[in-house]
């Protein structure tokens, strides 16, 4: 245990240390701080109170998502505990086995608590609009570290059950389906029936993640039991939502230790294949191959086609469904509003929750490079997969929110159009960024520079548009802005690519 | 036929490449040594056009900056790399796609067969040993049967039989009057191939050899010459520097092209 502590002692104080050193850390820590500051403070604005019921439905299913989503991890990557360097020292060494399961149970607990520190942006917000004190706002915390921590429990002791067997996988992967599927049911056949009985989507939606019912959903229904009782202070709620939760750590804890003390050797071997895909027992058996289409540049295309489809990908991948689920939620908060906030959320979502361009991608191999072709047309042709994407995501999103917000069909076509012309510069921009950018450069780092760089681009537009928001009278003040700023971000992205004309000559950006 | 001209490559103030010449003609076959961070690889990827620089690179006679000069150029890079969710045979249909190539399939065969791919051709880039991806990119530069083959450490991570194939590969190139410039630390290897040898250290080629004949220097060690000259040149700087020292000015050319 000794040399545990002394380790998890060593890396918390070098991680500290580290700061002293390392610019990129110390300038996101620096940035988070402000962030966090300005949340605080833009808090302090007067925002119109909801319906606290709202709150409870949200955070059941922020920690029904977090609980399986991590729980899920147990069946694909039960390394994520354990690092290589774990595997060459601890595992080698004569520590417990079981010491070092607990090492990597805390090691993990502890990535996904720091990950959740994220939390304390929106914090101020959720306070002001739902009229929040502060030790409420911890309770929300510390009941999301439970979930962080029974869900990598859970993680491990499914890796522990199934690692070696195909057929327990499957087992486990049908509970899982199961047990999603029944939650689904528990929450979509109230929502209908009240939807039925004339109530709003939100409201269906809202009383139907706050039914009693859900208080019995394992680890997600409890903690959002035991939240919800200590905002309204009922002791007897919060002792009932803590045993079980207690006593699931416990039995998932014992269960752990029963299953195997020998799970070096499934670790080991998850890692060897990860990191030597030919020590793999089996690879993947391609029935159909072929790449039918494409000639020069425009075969890059249809590659990343090719490649979607391997990925099971029809045409959306999960970033943009998340993206759309996202846009569809916050669009049922809005619905009384115009289809302004919503088009600011999806730009702005859109920074973070879509997935990575992939001409970014196609940037780390050489053959994009040594292929004879026009620079500007094989640009184009990695970035076409992504453009289309974009596409069909603002069509899906702004029509079906738009016809929800009863907007008119000019005011839809044009937030259709602005919004593409806005995921267009956003690929621009990183392409941009990518010739400032280290290819070990810090990926918040990166994102936070590809975020600052595009609202930096885009902010004119806007600006010229708010001035011109009453040239049309015939288009809303919101179409006005949005056109003009479509028109700015085209003329700006026709501008940046001719600028980074040469980033496919040379693989050094 | 590849020409590199007073190729100058820095990173900062680092000289990678400094003021580097050299020349492979149709036909040969050129060895790039040197101890590790001479700058080997650098000058590699700029004759592959995928780093700047200052100087001229010519592939037969044209700009290696010219799309024209890029149909010309095969290239392996050190560490391997493929796409993950590409099959073998994809790669293959990719590059001659790419490359506009028509008339490629035998050849296809021809080098999946030689590399003991064939039966792997359904296999996804990401399940494949590093071995074979090195396998995979070194079928992928030969595909389009290029005019010069650039070539960074094409034996590490290949089995005996693969590096056999690529070494016999190599010495049919000869015969279609590819230039190939080799960058490599395992010298010995190419000792029956070699028709130019370049030392580089410190960025700059320091020493040559050209081999007029195929019966000459058949019985020369290339690790013993490599330690050699490399040795020289350290000496040549430590003199240079107690020279320096005594305010005596003294020329140093370290020359031995043959």
């Amino acid at each position: 245990m000794k040399a545990l502590s002394y380790l998890i002692y060593k890396k918390i104080k070098n991680y500290f240390i580290d700061y002293r050193y390392n610019v990129s850390k110390l300038a996101i820590l620096f940035i988070f701080i402000i962030l966090i500051m300005f949340s605080f403070y833009s808090s302090k604005f007067n925002f119109a109170t909801r319906d606290i019921s709202e709150l409870y439905a949200l955070i059941f299913l922020f920690y029904l998502s977090t609980y399986i989503v991590g729980s899920v991890q147990g069946l694909r990557a039960g390394t994520s505990f354990f690092s290589k360097a774990d595997m060459k020292f601890l595992f080698a060494s004569p520590i417990k086995s079981r010491l070092a399961l607990l090492y990597g149970i805390l090691k993990q607990t502890g990535i996904s608590f720091c990950i959740g520190l994220l939390l304390l942006l929106i914090l101020p917000w959720i306070k002001q609009i739902y009229n929040m004190t502060f030790t409420n706002l911890v309770i929300l915390l510390v009941c999301y570290l439970i979930v962080v921590l029974t869900s990598n429990i859970t993680a491990m002791a499914i890796y522990l059950f199934a690692s070696d067997d195909i057929d327990k996988q499957k087992l486990v992967k049908n509970i899982i389906y199961v047990f999603c599927a029944l939650i689904f049911v528990v929450i979509l056949l109230p929502a209908i029936a009240k939807i039925m009985t004339g109530k709003s989507i939100l409201q269906a939606i809202v009383l139907a993640s706050s039914a009693p019912v859900i208080s019995l959903i394992p680890i997600a229904g409890w903690m959002q039991v035991l939240t919800v009782s200590w905002i309204i202070k009922n002791k007897i709620m919060f002792v009932i939502s803590i045993i079980p939760t207690i006593a699931y750590i416990f039995s998932t804890i014992i269960i752990i230790l029963k299953l195997k003390s020998d799970y070096y050797e499934d670790v080991i071997c998850r890692l060897e294949i990860k990191n030597n895909p030919q020590d793999a027992p089996s690879v993947e058996i391609i029935k159909k191959t072929g790449l039918k289409k494409g000639r020069k540049s425009s075969v890059f295309y249809y590659k990343q086609l090719l490649e979607n489809k391997r990925r099971g990908n029809l045409f959306f991948d999960k970033y943009s469904v998340f993206y759309i689920l996202a846009a569809f939620v916050f669009a049922l908060f809005t619905q009384d509003k115009t289809l302004a906030p919503l088009f600011i959320f999806t730009v702005l979502l859109s920074v973070f929750a879509t997935s990575p361009a992939r001409c970014v991608e196609e940037f780390n191999n050489h053959f994009i490079y040594l292929i004879p072709a026009n620079i500007f047309k094989k640009l184009t042709f990695i970035c076409a997969e992504n453009f289309f994407k974009i596409a069909a995501e603002s069509v899906i999103i702004f029509l079906s929110a738009g016809l929800m917000m009863k907007a008119s069909i000019t005011d839809i076509v044009i937030c259709i159009a602005a919004r593409i012309t806005f995921g267009i510069l956003y690929i621009t921009v990183r392409i941009l960024c990518e010739k400032f950018i280290k290819a070990n450069t810090n990926k918040i780092i990166t994102i936070i520079l590809y975020f600052s760089t595009f609202i930096m681009i885009s902010i004119p537009g806007v600006f010229i548009g708010s001035l011109l928001k009453n040239a049309y009278p015939l288009v809303s003040q919101l179409g006005c802005i949005l056109a003009v700023s479509s028109i700015w971000n085209i003329l700006s992205s026709i501008l940046i690519v001719y600028l980074c004309r040469e980033i496919l000559s040379y693989q050094e950006l | 036929m590849l020409t590199v001209q007073n190729v100058i490559k820095k990173y900062g103030k680092t000289a990678a490449n400094d003021n580097v010449c050299l020349e492979v003609g149709a036909g040969e076959i050129a060895l790039l040594v040197g101890p590790n961070g001479a700058g080997k690889t650098t000058l590699i990827n700029c004759i592959a056009g995928l780093m700047r620089y200052k100087g001229d690179i010519y592939i037969c006679d044209i700009s290696n900056k010219l799309n024209n000069a890029k149909k010309m150029i095969g290239y392996v890079p050190k560490i391997p790399s493929v796409y993950d969710l590409l099959t073998v045979y994809e790669h293959i249909e990719f590059i001659a796609r790419a490359y506009e190539l028509n008339d490629y399939k035998d050849y296809a065969k021809e080098l999946l067969d030689c590399f003991n791919l064939a039966d792997k051709k359904n296999t996804l880039g990401r399940d494949l040993s590093i071995g074979m991806q090195k396998k995979l990119n070194i079928i992928c530069a030969l595909l389009s049967k290029p005019n010069v083959l650039l070539m960074d450490e094409p034996l590490i991570s290949l089995d005996p039989q693969a590096a056999i194939e690529v070494k016999n590969v190599l010495d049919s190139l000869k015969q279609t009057d590819t230039s190939v410039l080799i960058c490599t630390h395992l010298l010995n290897d190419f000792k029956e191939l070699w028709d130019r040898i370049y030392f580089m250290i410190e960025g700059k080629v320091v020493a040559s050899k050209v081999r007029t004949s195929k019966t000459k220097y058949k019985t020369l060690n290339l690790e013993d010459l490599f330690l050699d000259v490399t040795g020289q040149y350290i000496l040549q700087c430590a003199d240079s520097l107690l020279v320096n020292d005594n305010d005596d000015k003294t020329e140093n050319n370290m020359q031995t092209t043959d």
